[in-house]
C-alpha cells in the first residue's frame, strides 16, 4: 500500500517535470499545426509532344518522393521507372511508337493513358483520357 | 529464511521490460501510416512524418514507466526481506497485448477509413496486399508484426505469472 502511494506520487511528479521541461504549450501548438497542414495532393501533369517523344512534366507538390512506374497508352510507354523528388518538377520522356496517331488522338481528346505511380509501399494506378 | 530467486529474477526482468525503449507491435498501411506501440510507447508516422501530438501521450506513458519501476523495486525489496509479493501488471499487459491488432483493426477500419477510403482486413500477424477501387485503383501492403521485445515482454509476463503460483521460489 505504501509502495503504491510513493509510486503514484512519483508518477505525478514525473509528469509535471515533463510538462515543464518539454514545453507542453509548444508541443500542442506544433502538433496541431502539423495536423492542419496534412494534405495529400496528386501530382500535376502536363504533356508535350516534341518530334517522336512524348514529354510529361510532373509537378510533385508533396514532401515525399513519387515513383512513376509506367505511363502507358496505345502508342507510348516509359522506358524505365522515374523517381520524382519531393517538391520538384521533373520532365519525363516517354517512347512513342506511332507519333502521327498519338498526335491525332490527343488533338481529338481521345487518347487514354494509364499512370502507375507509387508512394511509400502503395501503388496507385490512374486511368485518364487526354 | 528462503531466498526466492525465481520471484527476484522475474521482478528484475519486470524492471528491464519497463526500461526498454522500443515498441511491441508494428503496423503499416502501405507505409503511409506506420504505428509502433507498446504498453509504454506510441509512435504514429503519417506520410513520412512522426505525429508530434503523440509526444503528449508518451509523456504519460513515460510517467507510467516510472510508476511500474518504483513498484517493482519496492516489491523486490520486500521479497528480498522475506515477504514474497508478485507483480502481475506486465503479465496481464503482455498476454492481453495479443489483442492489440484487434484494436488496430477497429481503429484503421472505422476511424482512419473515415478520412482515407480503404478497407483493412482482419488479421493478427503477417502481411497481405490489399487492393481497392476508389477513384483510382490502389494496391497497398498491409503489415502487422510483434517485435522481439514483445516476445521478451510476454516471456517476462509468464515468468511473473509462474512466480505467483510457486510458493517457495
Amino acid at each position: 500500500m505504501k509502495a503504491k502511494t510513493i509510486a503514484a506520487i512519483l508518477f505525478i511528479s514525473t509528469l509535471i517535470l515533463e510538462l515543464y521541461f518539454y514545453h507542453i504549450g509548444d508541443i500542442l501548438e506544433t502538433g496541431m499545426r502539423q495536423i492542419n497542414n496534412i494534405n495529400l495532393s496528386s501530382p500535376n501533369m502536363r504533356l508535350f509532344v516534341r518530334g517522336s517523344t512524348l514529354i510529361i512534366s510532373i509537378n510533385n507538390t508533396d514532401n515525399f518522393p513519387v515513383i512513376i512506374y509506367n505511363i502507358t497508352g496505345k502508342y507510348n510507354y516509359l522506358p524505365q521507372k522515374e523517381v520524382i523528388p519531393p517538391n520538384s518538377i521533373e520532365n519525363i520522356s516517354a517512347i512513342v511508337t506511332n507519333a502521327t496517331y498519338l498526335v491525332s488522338n490527343i488533338r481529338s481528346n481521345n487518347y487514354s493513358i494509364c499512370i502507375e505511380l507509387g508512394i511509400f509501399n502503395t501503388n496507385i494506378s490512374i486511368k485518364q483520357v487526354i | 529464511m528462503t531466498i526466492r530467486y525465481f520471484t527476484i529474477i522475474s521482478l528484475l526482468f519486470n524492471i528491464i521490460v519497463a526500461v526498454l525503449p522500443g515498441y511491441w507491435w508494428y503496423y503499416s498501411v502501405g507505409n503511409i501510416i506506420i504505428v509502433k506501440d507498446s504498453l509504454f510507447y506510441l509512435n504514429i508516422n503519417l506520410l513520412g512524418n512522426n505525429i508530434e501530438i503523440i509526444k503528449v501521450i508518451n509523456m504519460l506513458l513515460f510517467a507510467f514507466r516510472v510508476y511500474v519501476i518504483v513498484i517493482s523495486i519496492s516489491l523486490l525489496i520486500s521479497t528480498i526481506r522475506g515477504n514474497k509479493v508478485s507483480y502481475l501488471l506486465i503479465s496481464w499487459a503482455s498476454i492481453f497485448y495479443i489483442l492489440d491488432p484487434i484494436i488496430m483493426y477497429f481503429a484503421f477500419n472505422y476511424l482512419v477509413s473515415y478520412f482515407i477510403p480503404f478497407h483493412y482486413n482482419f488479421f493478427i500477424i503477417g502481411k497481405e496486399i490489399a487492393t481497392f477501387q476508389y477513384q483510382y485503383k490502389i494496391t497497398m501492403l498491409i503489415e502487422s508484426y510483434p517485435s522481439i521485445q514483445y516476445w521478451f515482454a510476454l516471456f517476462v509476463g509468464i515468468l511473473n505469472l509462474v512466480s505467483k503460483f510457486i510458493r517457495n521460489y
